[in-house]
């Protein structure tokens, strides 16, 4: 089994497109769009869906209030500056647990997000 | 002594050496004194699950590490962790054996590896390929 | 005044718009956080002002306390850690700096060493200043390199962000006031732009579309942009003369006069947002 992968630094240089030249002219060959952040070679290829899936990956945390007392532990402890007020901001948040690790009153918990 | 060896599926003597260390789905331990052959399942990070591939390797007591090609972190882990690297094995894990006992790989420290520049395809006899070098 | 200049798609023109705005306007700073590669520099050939290393935090064990329990692995969301019977191993291109590890040991065996990732570099180029973040090839990681590049440029900016949508474009975009998404009318700019979109309203960020090699494609963008009550703020022709300059790193307002005041007059336009 050979993988090909194609590459470039910069932005635009036309690796989606070659990449569907590709498709084009092969036969039996499995084609992976890895660029996650947009990915573009389904524009091209108009394929039919065959599988779903859900791909969960980091964690998330959350704060009950009910059970919260303000301590400010997990503001101080958090190195991605996601607690602000005692609200977690899910965007910023990168899963690290260390919250939900250090609260006294375990009022953080992780869960998986998709 | 265990040697451990990356596969393409399920494992075993006639399973294919995968060209991905961290990403084979198996690893074929084999105890080179005993014969025996025992497939390790890699739940790493790398399949979904947790932990690291080395990891598995070293808690299943491997001593040697066959296989095509490795990296050079990996490399410099495998050597702090006692474990000899032999790279260039292709074809099954019977023929890769055979490789191995017959001094035809390349061993792999971590001043002696180079990183890769140019692909060169794999020609069993070529640069990249321990079939039949003496 | 912070304004982010961002894309979904790569190559659509983000940094040779940056470049000229700056150029347009020095009381701006351009800030270049596209640290994976930045292009910027390459534009001006500034003369360089200074460099400071980034670093980020890595475990340290120390041995003679370490007792091999695997507590900071178990831990560790990113497998930077792995500890077998006897041995502690360490991927530290995984970690991600949040001190877990070494909090949850119970020997307090683990310490933090500061382990080097990229750089920052602070040029100026006659009244334009410039700086940029270079990730160390080989790194995972863009977003400290960005924070640190963002923490030390104040006052009226503009940042080239990374294209994409993911953690170092969000990391470069977020508090800036407004954010120019930089787009062009085809089918891969639209569905990319419609991703970036995504991500800016997810933020909050108010944000507008620049067109560049408008002619060429089709009108879908255009309609899109109408649909959801985002204003196109500029449209850039599809001018081989812009494209002859760019390919030879020449910043295209150095020739093409006519494109100067266009360019303040769009700066001003996002000022009054």
């Amino acid at each position: 089994m050979k993988q090909l992968t194609v590459v470039s630094g910069k932005g635009g240089t036309g690796k989606t497109s070659l990449v569907a030249s590709f498709a084009a002219l092969s036969e039996d060959t499995v084609f992976a769009d890895c660029d996650v952040d947009a990915a573009d070679l389904h524009l091209i290829l108009k394929p039919e869906i065959v599988k779903e899936e859900e791909f969960k990956a980091l964690k998330t945390a959350e704060l009950d209030e009910s059970r919260c007392v303000r301590c400010g532990l997990c503001i101080e402890n958090c190195r991605f500056d996601a607690i602000h007020e005692f609200k977690i901001n899910p965007l910023t948040c990168e899963g690290c647990g260390v919250c939900e690790y250090i609260c006294p009153q375990k009022a953080i918990t992780m869960s998986e997000k998709v | 002594m265990k040697i451990a060896i990356p596969t393409q599926g399920k494992g075993g003597l006639d399973d294919k050496v995968s060209s991905h260390f961290g990403r084979a789905p198996t690893y074929t331990l084999v105890d080179d004194e005993t014969g025996e052959v025992k497939v390790l399942n890699n739940t790493s990070h790398h399949m979904g699950g947790q932990s690291q591939p080395p990891k598995i390797l070293y808690d299943a007591g491997t001593k040697v590490l066959v296989c095509e090609d490795l990296g050079l972190k990996a490399i410099n882990l495998f050597d702090e962790l006692g474990i000899k690297v032999y790279v260039k094995a292709c074809e099954t894990v019977g023929e890769a054996l055979k490789m191995y006992r017959e001094g035809q790989l390349l061993r792999a420290e971590p001043g002696s590896a180079c990183s890769r520049h140019t692909y060169r395809k794999h020609e069993h006899g070529g640069a990249d390929c321990g079939k039949g070098k003496k | 005044m912070i304004i982010s200049i961002a894309s979904g798609k790569g190559g659509t023109g983000k940094t040779t718009l940056a470049v000229n705005l700056a150029l347009s306007d020095p009381g701006f700073k351009l800030l270049d956080c596209d640290v994976e590669e930045p292009n910027c520099h390459i534009f001006l050939d500034p003369e360089e002002l200074g460099r400071r290393e980034v670093t980020v935090k890595v475990p340290k064990i120390d041995d003679s306390l370490c007792d091999y329990c695997g507590r900071c692995a178990d831990f560790c969301q990113y497998n930077a850690l792995a500890v077998s019977q006897d041995v502690v191993m360490k991927f530290p291109e995984l970690c991600h700096s949040c001190g877990g590890c070494a909090l949850v040991c119970p020997k307090d065996a683990i310490t933090e060493q500061e382990n080097r990732v990229g750089e920052v570099v602070h040029a100026r180029k006659g009244e334009l200043k410039i700086s940029y973040g270079v990730l160390d090839t080989g790194q995972a990681m863009a977003s400290p390199v960005i924070r640190q590049l963002k923490g030390e440029v104040k006052g009226d900016t503009l940042i080239d962000a990374p294209p994409g949508t993911s953690c170092a474009t969000i990391e470069a975009v977020k508090d800036s006031d407004f954010c120019l998404l930089v787009t062009e009318p085809t089918p891969f700019g639209l569905y990319d732009l419609k991703l970036a979109v995504k991500m800016l309203e997810t933020i909050g960020l108010d944000h507008a579309v620049v067109v560049n090699r408008d002619g060429i494609g089709d009108n879908k963008v255009q309609r899109y942009c109408e649909k959801k009550d985002i204003p196109i703020l500029l449209r850039l022709p599809y001018d081989p003369q812009i494209a002859r300059l760019y390919s030879e790193g020449i910043p295209f307002t150095q020739h093409l006069h006519e494109y100067r005041s266009i360019l303040k007059n769009l700066l001003e336009d996002v000022r009054r947002r």
